[in-house]
């Protein structure tokens, strides 16, 4: 895994929002910890620009004309495997993002979020940190709540209990490290939890995440 | 809304000069050939020099001709008879090249002309409701005729194939259900002001013409005389009947779809203009008024946000509050506008409200407010789980917390509110402080 924090380099970002009003913004609360490499306002701009420069993040706005986020993420898989999408929108509301979640997204933050929690959430996300918001906690609860679909695959269709502990404790407003605080582990490996739980979301055949990607014309 | 706004009107111009009579020039050159064409007729007959299929050519011909200078008032339009051609025809080239093949197979046993309808027929039925307009009656008589003149001169030239009955009656049928079809779906539509355009008058020709036709068929190959009172007449008639009012029924049940349709988004149009005045541009106003006071902007923007999203996904607002979930959510809202605080609510699983739960959510209640008083301006999450451990509720601040000595003795009080609340219906709560400096109240009761 590469770690372009550690080696002390900035993580190099590109944003892709339809909207020049946000993504001026978000420059401007980027600047001082990232560096930012490239805008994008369409899905086929966006393409061919992660494409060329290769960036460690990309903040991608969910809701955009021609597909939106989820075509980009679809085009860059291939072509820029080791660059993390951290989702960008309006709210939120699971329904809205659990659709790029589920394209491979590591996570979402909402427009409304400050600059500098902005920052700190690019930070990590360059680090392979998921940046999993309360609401999409409680929404993997309530997904994985109930019997497992038929056939069932143990792994990707059920949360451990420890997960389970972990998701409730961000659902209640912890961070990673008073998570681990509170259950007396590290907060590395509070992280690998959140990470299992993403990987799970991604694959898990569970009923109301399939019907939501399906909603959301994710489903090949 | 009336249909005047719904309905594309032509331009007060175009609509005079197919009203307005033909102009003087027109109608004098149009009764100098009559005369020419009539004085040529009436010297044939005398003279017997020529055949009667030439003279009936030769008078569908001078009658095709008036009428194509009478249909010339009737506005420029690139369409002819049914416009057929004109809507095949990507260029003019090619709409003329349709319109001579079609004249130039119907000798061929009617072959351009059953075709020409079939083309028409399907044309009906699958164009948009509001290009089916008609072509003027003069222009489309003109049309019929000269194209008959050609066919009947044909006839008379000994070029065409196939029985002579064929043809006179594919011209009778193609025309006259073209005319009952034409007449669907425009009830309620404004009368164009042009002779045989209303629709009684469509329909009554249509459907004259169209049984001219069906008996010429019937009689001619003798379909008529062997069905006579037999099951097979019924069949037949059945069949007759469903192709004659079946496209015409499609084709109205379409139109009146497609204008129910404009009506019903005209509506939900302006449902949505009203709402999005009354709460969007409400608060947008009150925002710029108010641009000063960060925290009362961000109050109001997350109040039009809730009821925006509440709008969406059709929750009705004010609505009677049965579960816990429910409840929850909208006391969060409460503390968020009394307080101008930011709530975070996250549920999983729900539960109706009774008499337990109602204490859960009234001690909820009073947590939020203590958090909402005591940690100003910090986050407070409020994260509730129904499942068979009972139910849990916790409401967390991420205010600067306390040091559990020092409680302020009103705070103690409200301490002691949500514990004997809960206590109450056999619950269990406890107030603590959290990790990371904040407040956490836990509510817990065991399942029934």
């Amino acid at each position: 895994m590469t770690d372009p924090a550690g080696s002390g380099r900035r993580p190099r970002v590109v944003i892709v929002d339809d909207h020049a009003l946000f993504r001026a913004g978000v420059r401007a609360g980027l600047a001082e910890l990232t560096e930012i490499v490239g805008e994008a306002a369409t899905v086929g701009d966006a393409i061919t620009l992660i494409d060329a420069v290769r960036p460690d993040v990309v903040l991608l706005d969910v809701h955009m004309p021609d597909g939106g986020g989820i075509a980009v993420l679809r085009a860059i898989r291939g072509s820029s495997p080791a660059t993390r999408v951290l989702g960008l929108s309006v709210s939120d509301a699971p329904t809205d993002v659990i659709a790029l979640i589920r394209a491979g997204a590591r996570g979402y933050v909402t427009k409304t979020i400050s600059a500098a929690e902005l920052a700190d959430a690019v930070v990590r996300a360059a680090r392979g940190e998921v940046a999993l918001p309360p609401r999409l906690a409680g929404f993997v609860l309530d997904a994985f709540s109930g019997p497992a679909p038929q056939p069932a695959d143990a792994d990707l269709d059920q949360l451990t209990a420890r997960e389970r502990e972990v998701l409730e404790r961000i659902a209640r407003g912890y961070l990673y490290k008073e998570v681990a605080q509170m259950l007396g582990v590290s907060t590395r490996t509070v992280e690998t939890h959140v990470s299992a739980v993403l990987r799970k979301l991604h694959l898990s055949n569970r009923h109301q995440l399939a019907r939501w990607a399906s909603e959301h014309k994710l489903v090949d | 809304m009336s249909d005047d706004h719904t309905l594309p009107r032509r331009p007060a111009a175009t609509r005079s000069a197919i009203v307005g009579r033909p102009s003087l020039p027109a109608a004098l050159s149009s009764l100098v050939i009559a005369a020419a064409g009539a004085g040529a007729m009436l010297a044939s007959f005398g003279g017997g020099a020529l055949p009667t299929e030439w003279a009936q050519a030769a008078l569908a011909g001078v009658a095709g001709t008036v009428a194509l200078t009478l249909g010339a008032a009737e506005g420029p339009s690139s369409k002819w008879y049914a416009g057929v051609a004109a809507r095949l025809g990507r260029t003019d080239a090619e709409a003329w090249a349709i319109r001579a093949g079609v004249v130039a197979t119907a000798p061929i046993g009617g072959l351009g002309v059953i075709a020409y309808a079939c083309a028409a027929l399907v044309i009906t039925l699958t164009a948009p409701a509001r290009q089916a307009r008609q072509t003027g009656v003069f222009r489309t008589a003109a049309t019929g005729l000269l194209g008959l003149a050609v066919v009947l001169a044909a006839d008379a030239g000994g070029l065409s194939v196939g029985g002579e009955g064929i043809l006179w009656a594919s011209l009778l049928l193609g025309s006259g259900l073209s005319l009952f079809w034409a007449a669907a779906g425009t009830r309620g539509l404004p009368e164009v002001d042009r002779p045989f355009a209303d629709r009684a008058t469509r329909t009554t020709l249509g459907l004259l013409l169209t049984g001219a036709g069906a008996i010429w068929v019937l009689s001619r190959t003798g379909l008529f005389k062997q069905a006579e009172g037999t099951i097979a007449g019924t069949a037949i008639a059945l069949a007759v009947f469903v192709l004659v009012v079946g496209p015409r029924w499609l084709r109205t049940s379409r139109m009146l779809n497609a204008e129910r349709g404009v009506r019903a988004r005209a509506q939900e149009r302006a449902e949505m203009a009203d709402h999005l005045h009354d709460s969007v541009l409400q608060t947008l106003a009150l925002i710029q008024l108010r641009a000063a006071d960060a925290a009362e902007v961000g109050g109001l923007a997350r109040r039009q946000e809730r009821e925006l999203r509440d709008w969406l996904l059709g929750r009705p607002p004010d609505a009677e509050v049965l579960t816990l979930a429910d409840g929850l959510r909208a006391v969060a809202a409460e503390i968020e506008d009394a307080h101008r605080a930011e709530v975070n609510v996250v549920t999983v699983g729900d539960t109706p409200l009774d008499e337990r739960t109602r204490a859960v959510l009234a001690a909820a209640r009073e947590a939020l407010t203590n958090a909402a008083r005591h940690a100003p301006g910090a986050a407070i999450f409020v994260f509730s789980r129904v499942d068979s451990d009972g139910v849990d509720v916790f409401v967390h601040d991420r205010g600067p917390g306390f040091e559990i000595d020092a409680i302020p003795a009103e705070r103690r009080g409200v301490r002691e509110s949500i514990i004997r609340r809960v206590d109450r219906v056999g619950g269990r709560a406890e107030v603590r402080s959290a990790p990371g400096g904040g407040c956490e109240v836990a509510l817990h009761l065991d399942p029934r």
